[in-house]
């Protein structure tokens, strides 16, 4: 039976220093009509370039070296095609559509939403006339659900939030009725809450209008909520394919075991050890003739290396795997490994003694307008922030882009000086101190970044980024005291410490985060504030960071602040869990207790929102969604600032401003009706 | 304890010196920035032993001999006045390079600190600094340094101090700016936390990160310098009357530029070839300082 779109052995080789190497080797794949595929996979896997070699929109130095794409009534392949031929141009937009991760830039700011979703349609039905063009314009707005769609025509980007921007992209790609619609990682840079309302409806109106849809991602979560079919790469191979039940409970391919037990996940136990896959994933330019995954694979025997045919196999029915071990082999080895005991959970024991008491917490931000700077207003970035953090123990800190987690964390560290309220640190109330007088809180409170790339000073070395603070405190005596101490923090961060010369840029993203963490360790802190630490890195590389941040707690007894938007990260490593919404605390709630009872709707919402990597999971997990996006700060509603996005709103929501209260076992909440 | 302790002190030493032929190797890597560095240690040397390599004295007036094109005795010709022109050129190499480095180093090294300080302060710093930056701007350079000069008085020194002022906005601007998009990143701010001083942060961090395109300003900056102080002493503020520099050469060939092109070009070429030696080898130094050109190298 032919399909809508056929991948086959497509090579695509980039040229890099006079060399050429494979980006992607002999992938082939196949998309029927109103199905939904998704391809997982991390950074450098392949998954962009396999999807953009089909269109012909690899840029040099890269090109598509081989192989076939056939595409349902287009005579012969699709690569035979010149790149900026008729026929392609026809197929890429008018046939095949692609939405981008960042719609912040993805759409022109000089133009209006409404003709630039208009050119789209034009460009591939020439002959429409303006009226026919405009009403199907506002069709495809309305489809996307944007309210108004008919005054919002004339709108320009700047207008819509994020998530409403998403919403036209998705709304110009669907115009011209594409047979497929290609999403790459569309939903990656939104708010959980506005991500799942989005692929709910790229679900509805795939199902209505019999679009097949290709989710790319590096989230297993979402595929096993949406997809119907995964292919799942890795160093430019595909490595495991079949429907998605399979994948999730019949795990086949090495690669994909180890990722699904190195990802944390809603539902785990609280005690769940994440089992990391060791190493980094290949470099293009290195990968090996045999199988890219050996280096890094639990069950590889000698044959991988012999074995260089990666195509796939025919494991069960419909499900396909490219190693080289039989399922018995395999079977054999899990035994044998499973068998073996993994480290202990580390034990960590929280004492009673306070770290952090933070009491009616207020920032807000002045905002200028105009020539002489008057002041216009303010962004009540938090307000009545109150929590407490004993030794040893982990806040986990949650909530969507803009409810003021950063700002919260910026004024402990006193980067800010809070309006007001206290932020009483080990007996010293640090909120209103000046430069000078925090000089001896400094050492005592260290930060991990979320961007590893930015948080390391490119001209330093990684030894002097590391001993910075030992110099400053003076914290040791003579240059090789210096010497020592860098080394062993080298080690305590799993680094061999004669990287410590080199400079930030050769190290991987990983190795960069363990360079932070050596160098939020230096100064024998007793708090680390965690500022989503690992969401910038590959996922098989966030169990590493996660395993090691709760070794060095156990080990040393610092008490953490783990700030995130991934629920099921904070849970894993969290002793308690703060939920923010627009810069106020709506719950805060020991680990289990939150993630059984939430009581707070937003909590909910937020919790139903979050996919679980297990397809079985999902399909009879209820999901609530919320309507709206999260209001701008500069628009808080008042009242409860959840009031219009709650299902169980009341008249006292609107007007009355719900203050934190217990709800017994030490679970605080902040709403009326509960 | 102690033994492991100078084991790593000698570590340490070892790879100091490792960075310092990394730095040299990454400099050199392009054979144009040996050709540059050659020709430039050359211009230097024949300022320095001036005396030993002119061939006339070069304020000797010999009027039988003015006006000549090149010939045996005088490889360049002579000026108006019978006076060798290579003699003159070799001489005033002296004047140019002192004028041309001394003032781009003024104007570097205080345009560089103000520029700093006003973009990490920012606030009523930034305000002062930056409008004063403007008033200075506001006049035109060559105006702004025949008005110093008129109340300074000439000579080297203050030629060099005077263009080097007039000279400073240029890095008050460029360093600011630069200032203010570095201290947004995060390693600055993990510097600040860590309880870096201000002025340790400015130093060690931001200054490293921000330099590379004030060593590109700089270099092209000493050319157009040579050529203002020819203007100045074309005008009589600069250096006084008989003493040669590339720039009075240049202006003062200008007439014969029809019957004596050599005499004019000559000096123009020399002022040519040490701005392109500067600019190679200040490229030279922006990569090699820059850990991540530095590896690729």
């Amino acid at each position: 039976m032919a399909h809508l779109l056929e991948v086959k052995n497509l090579v695509t080789t980039f040229r890099s220093d006079g060399k050429e190497f494979n980006a992607i080797e002999g992938v082939s794949l196949h998309l029927d009509r109103g199905e939904i595929v998704g391809i997982v996979g991390e950074s450098g896997s392949g998954k962009s370039v396999t999807m953009l070699s089909c269109l012909q929109l690899i840029a040099s130095p890269g090109r598509v070296a081989g192989g076939e794409v056939l595409l349902e009534g287009v005579e012969g392949n699709l690569l035979d095609h010149d790149s900026e031929s008729e026929t392609m141009r026809q197929v890429r937009g008018g046939r095949i559509s692609i939405i981008f991760q960042e719609p912040m830039t993805s759409l022109n700011p000089v133009l209006t939403v409404g003709y630039q979703i208009q050119e789209n349609l034009l460009l591939h039905n020439p002959g429409l006339s303006p009226e026919e063009a405009r009403r199907r314009t506002v069709e495809a707005m309305k489809m996307v659900n944007i309210p108004d769609a008919e005054s919002r025509y004339n709108y320009y980007p700047q207008q819509f939030s994020g998530g409403m921007r998403q919403r036209i992209m998705i709304a110009m790609a669907m115009a011209p009725k594409p047979d497929i619609l290609i999403a790459d990682e569309a939903t990656t840079a939104l708010d959980v809450t506005t991500q799942a309302q989005l692929l709910e409806m790229i679900r509805t109106i795939a199902k209505e209008t019999n679009t097949a849809v290709i989710m790319i991602t590096h989230n297993l979560g979402l595929v096993a909520r949406y997809a119907e079919r995964i292919y799942v790469m890795y160093g430019g191979h595909i490595v495991e394919t079949s429907g998605c039940k399979e994948i999730f409970h019949d795990t086949q391919h090495p690669y994909t075991r180890a990722l699904l037990r190195a990802i944390p996940r809603l539902d785990d136990p609280k005690d769940r050890i994440l089992i990391p896959i060791d190493g980094l994933p290949p470099v293009p330019s290195q990968r090996p003739e045999y199988c890219p995954f050996y280096p890094r694979c639990e069950y590889h025997c000698e044959r991988c290396t012999s074995h260089t045919d990666y195509s796939l196999k025919e494991v069960k029915p419909g499900h396909y795997s490219a190693c080289c071990l039989t399922g018995q082999e395999l079977a054999d080895k899990e035994a044998e490994l499973r068998g073996r005991s993994y480290k202990e959970a580390p034990e960590r024991a929280s004492s009673e003694e306070l770290c952090l008491d933070v009491a009616d917490v207020r920032k807000y931000f002045p905002v200028y307008k105009g020539l002489f700077r008057k002041k216009v207003g303010e962004v009540k970035a938090i307000e009545d922030i109150c929590f407490t953090l004993r030794q040893g123990e982990t806040l986990g800190v949650v909530g969507e882009s803009g409810c003021g987690k950063t700002t919260l964390a910026r004024c402990i560290m006193r980067m800010y000086e809070p309006d007001e309220g206290k932020i009483v640190f080990r007996g010293t109330d640090v909120a209103h101190l000046k430069d000078r007088e925090l000089k001896p809180f400094r050492p005592k409170v260290s930060m991990i970044f979320q961007d590893p790339f930015s948080s390391l000073d490119p001209r330093q070395n990684a030894g002097s980024i590391v001993g910075e603070s030992l110099l400053i405190h003076k914290l040791v005596k003579d240059s090789g005291e210096y010497e020592q101490r860098v080394d062993e923090l080298f080690r305590k961060v799993g680094m061999d410490p004669a990287l410590k010369d080199r400079v930030a840029h050769e190290f991987s993203g990983g190795q960069r985060q363990r360079i932070g963490i050596a160098r939020a360790l230096s100064s024998n802190p007793s708090l680390i504030i965690c500022d989503e630490p690992i969401s910038a890195l590959d996922v098989s590389i966030q169990a590493q960071i996660i395993n090691l941040l709760e070794d060095i707690q156990a080990e040393l007894g610092i008490s953490y602040i783990f700030i995130a938007h991934d629920l099921a990260v904070v849970k894993h490593i969290s002793d308690r869990i703060l939920v923010m919404y627009l810069g106020r605390v709506m719950e805060i709630a020991p680990c289990d207790e939150l993630y059984e009872k939430p009581l707070h709707p937003y909590t909910q919402a937020l919790l139903s929102a979050i996919p679980v990597a297990d397809p079985l999971i999902e399909e009879n997990r209820e999901v609530v969604t919320v309507q709206g996006e999260v209001p701008s700060i500069l628009k808080r509603p008042s009242g409860c600032p959840f009031h219009n996005r709650c299902p169980k709103c009341t008249d006292r929501c609107k007007t009355e401003t719900p203050a934190l209260h217990d709800a017994g076992n030490g679970h605080l909440v902040a709403c009326h009706l509960c | 304890m102690s033994q492991t302790n100078t084991a790593a002190a000698e570590q340490a030493k070892q790879n100091k010196a490792k960075h310092r032929r990394q730095f040299i190797k990454t400099l050199f890597s392009r054979k144009i920035a040996i050709a540059a560095f050659v020709i430039l240690i050359l211009m230097i040397l024949s300022a320095f032993l001036a005396n030993f390599i002119a061939p006339y004295n070069p304020d000797e007036i010999s009027i039988r001999e003015r006006t000549q094109g090149p010939s045996a005795a005088h490889w360049l010709g002579t000026d108006e006045f019978g006076r060798d022109v290579l003699s003159r050129i070799i001489y005033g190499s002296r004047v140019s390079l002192i004028v041309g480095v001394l003032a781009v180093m003024i104007a570097c090294v205080i345009g560089t600190s103000m520029g700093m300080v006003a973009g990490f302060f920012g606030g009523v710093v930034d305000d002062v600094i930056s409008r004063v930056a403007e008033a200075i701007r506001v006049i035109p350079q060559v105006v702004l340094a025949i008005a110093l000069c008129s109340v300074f008085g000439g000579g080297i020194v203050n030629v060099a101090i005077i263009l080097g002022i007039s000279n400073m906005t240029v890095y008050i601007r460029m360093m600011r700016s630069q200032v203010l998009s570095i201290k947004e990143r995060d390693y600055i701010m993990a510097g600040k936390l860590q309880g870096n001083s201000p002025l340790r942060l400015m130093l060690r961090h931001i200054l490293p990160n921000s330099i590379s395109p004030i060593i590109v300003t700089m270099t092209q900056q000493i050319g157009g310098t040579i050529l203002a102080e020819a203007g100045l002493s074309f005008l009589g503020l600069g250096i006084s009357v008989p003493t040669a520099s590339w720039g009075s050469l240049v202006s003062g060939g200008r007439d014969f530029l029809l019957t004596n092109p050599v005499y004019s070009l000559a000096p123009g070429i020399c002022i040519a070839l040490l701005v392109i030696c500067l600019n190679t080898l200040g490229d030279g130094v922006r990569d090699a300082l820059d850990p991540r050109l530095r590896g690729e190298a």
